[in-house]
């Protein structure tokens, strides 16, 4: 989008003269005389942007520290048209993005996702919303990936010209088949069932993309969570377990970080025993082999070949040691979380 | 990613030059490196972080590595320990049998650095530099920052957040691989009192250089075969690692 539109968008909508616009990432950094905004994108349809906005005001309203204020327009609206979706306004947060190689900020971060998961309770959906919602659908679609792994190993093995990417993929192929099936069976057979059926009512979500660069921290130490483009209705340890994973992967496993990850969370939001079963079995499975596949055989991602193959051999050399931290996982008691 | 212009301009105004080169007769000085040449460089530091520290610029411009070095010391280790049980009873070249000969030894040494690490005030001295917005050059070796009326510098594209400590542990390691048989406890007791650190600082530096570092190094590259080398060559750089890394001093 041209500078002269946007700048007429944001003159018309929110009264204020920018004197510079720079895109950075996925958002707008709009610059006027006394004060910067961040103007954030929505590619969505409005039904979507019903969910994605309403969660985000959700926690906003319930008094969530750790989420940026949304601005309203002249007509005080949340956000606005902008090309073929939407957009929200805040102020600039004059911030970096938080590493998780820090313990200290892991720890806040920890902490800042335990309170937004409390806050999130309570929220409700309506009818305008297109909503995400993974209630007791893990072994669902742990099976549902499983097939499209399956799939991709029929098409490697019909193609007549093998890539070294569908070589290293489909030596890697059978062994993860494996760990689907562990995974589903952890999950089967603990209490995720009866336990997504106690939280549902609680009416809370997931952020759903709890990265690094979706926490950022002041130089006050102040901690802000954005970017809820992949909020999803589902439990707490989705998350959790993916912010274990995300700090873990690719041969930094842990299982002192883990705990530590789980203390901090815990001072915010409650573990319960039974959880750590689930989230045993939600770690085992393996997102990534799955991700790269689907974003090399069905989104045919322009990233290169060296891209993937680096992408498969990192994959490769993690399995040994993220098996031997499930298998330690296994073992820890819930006094050693909870202490 | 290359540090931005914005960076050259704030250490300017903090009245950090950035150079090209050092001319040919300094270059010439620092090939014999005395005890007082490392206590001017700790001063040279300590004003580099005194003048730089401060700086809240976002993250495309300035990377964050606080916590980095403890991290890859700790994969580090990891993945030498499980190498190390795998081969110990039978080692399949000479560089196997050397591995597992000292093997042991060094894996106990790194266990006890990062243990005084995590049992230390290692959290506080995070919290310090973050609140204080501390900059490190991370080549803090004489052949990239120097005083004269100014200082200068000639690459600043590693220049990060961390903690100052790690700029002082980067130049004294840089001095253990060339075998500078220097006191480093009372270089470290320099540094504390030159960048007005606590005590805590000082432990925390004493454990971090113990860390058998050149190694670690060479083990993990022939777990990794990232070099194309032959055994041979593996054995005599890894001999020459156990001379760099030296004693432990805690």
């Amino acid at each position: 989008m041209e500078f002269d539109e946007l700048k007429c968008i944001v003159e018309d909508n929110y009264g204020l003269s920018p004197v510079k616009i720079e895109k950075i990432k996925n958002i707008f950094k709009i610059t006027c005389d006394n004060r910067t905004y961040s103007l954030k994108v929505i590619p969505y349809s409005k039904e979507r942007l019903n969910f994605i906005l309403g969660a985000y005001k959700h926690l906003i309203e319930k008094g969530l520290n750790e989420v940026l204020d949304i601005i309203r327009t002249k007509d005080g609206c949340d956000f606005i048209e902008i090309g073929h979706g939407y957009a929200y306004l805040n102020n600039f947060f004059d911030s970096r993005i938080v590493s998780y190689d820090n313990p200290f900020e892991l720890s806040l971060s920890a902490k800042a996702l335990g309170r937004l998961h409390k806050f999130s309770r309570g929220f409700k959906i309506n009818e305008e919303m297109d909503i995400r919602a993974l209630w007791g659908l893990w072994p669902l679609n742990f099976k549902n990936k499983e097939r499209d792994i399956l799939s991709f190993k029929k098409e490697i093995i019909n193609k007549k010209e093998k890539t070294d990417f569908d070589l290293g993929y489909l030596s890697l192929i059978d062994d993860e088949v494996v760990s689907i099936e562990q995974s589903l069976e952890r999950i089967i057979n603990s209490n995720y069932e009866s336990l997504m059926k106690e939280e549902v009512v609680l009416e809370g979500f997931c952020h759903h993309d709890f990265a690094h660069h979706n926490v950022l921290i002041n130089s006050d130490l102040d901690i802000k969570i954005i970017d809820f483009d992949y909020v999803v209705l589902d439990s707490h340890l989705h998350d959790l377990s993916s912010l274990i994973i995300r700090k873990m992967r690719y041969n930094k496993w842990s299982i002192e970080d883990a705990l530590y990850i789980m203390k901090s969370y815990n001072s915010e939001y409650r573990i319960i025993d039974e959880e750590l079963e689930v989230m045993s079995g939600f770690m085992q499975f393996p997102q990534d082999f799955w991700q790269v596949g689907i974003q090399y055989y069905v989104e045919k991602q322009p990233w290169g070949e060296d891209f993937f193959n680096k992408k498969i051999e990192k994959i490769y050399l993690d399995r040994e040691g993220k098996a031997s931290f499930i298998n330690k996982f296994d073992k820890i008691s819930y006094k050693q979380v909870i202490k | 990613m290359k540090n931005s212009p914005n960076l050259s301009c704030y250490l300017y105004l903090k009245g950090i030059v950035k150079l090209d080169s050092f001319d040919e007769k300094y270059l010439e000085s620092i090939k014999n490196i005395d005890k007082n040449n490392v206590i001017n460089q700790i001063e040279t530091l300590a004003k580099f972080h005194k003048s730089s520290m401060g700086c809240f610029l976002p993250q495309n411009v300035i990377k964050n590595k606080i916590g980095r070095m403890v991290l890859y010391n700790r994969t580090s280790l990891r993945k030498l320990s499980l190498y190390f049980e795998k081969i110990k009873s039978n080692p399949k070249n000479s560089f196997e049998e050397l591995l597992t000969c000292r093997g042991e030894e060094m894996i106990k040494r790194a266990e006890t650095s990062l243990n005084h690490i995590y049992l230390g005030e290692y959290l506080e001295i995070i919290k310090r530099s973050m609140k204080r917005n501390e900059l490190c050059i991370k080549n803090s070796y004489f052949d990239n920052i120097r005083k004269n009326e100014k200082i200068e510098i000639l690459n600043c594209d590693n220049i990060c957040y961390d903690m100052v400590e790690i700029d002082g542990l980067y130049l004294f390691i840089k001095l253990k691989s060339k075998n500078n048989d220097f006191d480093y406890k009372e270089l470290i007791k320099f540094f504390i009192e030159a960048e007005n650190l606590t005590k805590e600082s000082g432990d925390f530096m004493e454990a971090l250089l113990s860390f058998p570092y050149y190694f670690m190094k060479c083990a993990i590259r022939y777990i990794d075969r990232k070099k194309e080398w032959q055994e041979d060559y593996y054995k005599k750089r890894l001999i020459k690692s156990i001379e760099k890394d030296g004693e432990s001093i805690i």
